[in-house]
């Protein structure tokens, strides 16, 4: 037995699940398949037949997708809501903090290496973790970049570490150099922002 | 049928004019269009949202959710001051191509 509600379910999943996943896109979508299913009803036609008309009137769902990534411009480039789009710009900034700050390190080891006689001390192993750590973010940038939110807890923990060496810097050294307070308010907005994709509220019906 | 190329070219145009006539949501758009055409003029009935999306993102229009008489949630579009504007160049661009068309038409039949 065909059941009208549960294609028409059926059908907002498989748009979702091709990429169209901003909720006012599929929400108007939905709106137009309802209108002309009520529309064609008058038609004689069974309610499956009509309901795949309307689907293939519609159009494919990758096809739509890559027109509405198209309107959105650079906007609908970064993130259908608010919060994709603040995790697309963090992950950019992450990225390249990280990649920064792990070449950095790099090189000192290297040059440390490459010197006369290395003696391993604290703040080598200090800064190979580190290292392995900034890897780690570097990874974890690129997949908030693209889309994928799992890593947020990496970004939050290098962030966190580097709030906690503002504080080592403030007690130790005692001197408020510009560049750490910037990168401190960075740490803190990542830490704030960093949330996890909204999800899509239907109005339709 | 009309060409795809067309059907393409012609759906801003197309759009600002039904909507300068008052505001309207997607369906009643793609009906309009049909029913003036004589259904030669067939879009994907889709492919008309990421139009009006883009149209709003460049200022040409606005939108605003609104319920139905039948209860049901519409998105309504209207003309912008920039949507006129718009229209205008395109009625004088279009008005421009069908005159250099209807003339050549009219010298082969001469």
């Amino acid at each position: 037995m065909f059941d009208l509600e549960q294609s028409i379910a059926d059908w907002r999943k498989q748009m979702l699940a091709a990429g169209i996943k901003s909720p006012v896109p599929l929400d108007e979508l939905e709106i137009h398949l309802r209108e002309e299913i009520e529309r064609q009803m008058k038609s004689g036609l069974s309610e499956q037949e009509i309901f795949n008309s309307a689907v293939q009137k519609i159009g494919q769902a990758g096809l739509l997708k890559t027109e509405f990534k198209k309107a959105g411009g650079f906007i609908g480039w970064l993130g259908e809501n608010k919060f994709a789009r603040i995790n697309r710009i963090l992950g950019g900034f992450w990225l390249a903090y990280c990649s920064w700050m792990f070449f950095m390190i790099a090189s000192s080891l290297l040059g440390f290496f490459l010197s006369y006689k290395p003696r391993a001390t604290p703040d080598l192993y200090l800064a190979i973790v580190y290292e392995f750590i900034l890897l780690r973010g570097i990874i974890a940038s690129i997949r908030l970049f693209i889309g994928i939110t799992r890593d947020r807890r990496i970004i939050r923990f290098i962030a966190g570490i580097g709030l906690m060496l503002f504080v080592v810097q403030i007690i130790i050294i005692r001197t408020w150099p510009l560049p750490a307070i910037a990168l401190t308010v960075f740490n803190l907005a990542t830490i704030w922002l960093l949330r996890p994709p909204q999800k899509p509220k239907s109005v339709a019906k | 049928m009309i060409r795809k190329e067309l059907v393409a070219a012609s759906a801003e145009p197309m759009i600002l004019s039904l909507l300068a006539r008052g505001e309207s949501y997607g369906y009643a758009i793609i009906q309009e269009v049909k029913a003036r055409s004589g259904g030669k003029l067939q879009w994907t009935d889709g492919m008309l949202y990421p139009v009006l999306h883009r149209m709003e993102r460049r200022g040409l229009i606005k939108s605003r959710w609104a319920e139905s008489e039948t209860g049901r949630k519409r998105k309504y579009y209207a003309l912008k001051k920039d949507g006129k504007t718009a229209m205008a160049k395109h009625q004088e661009q279009w008005s421009l191509v069908h005159s250099v068309l209807a003339g050549l038409k009219k010298e082969q039949y001469v």
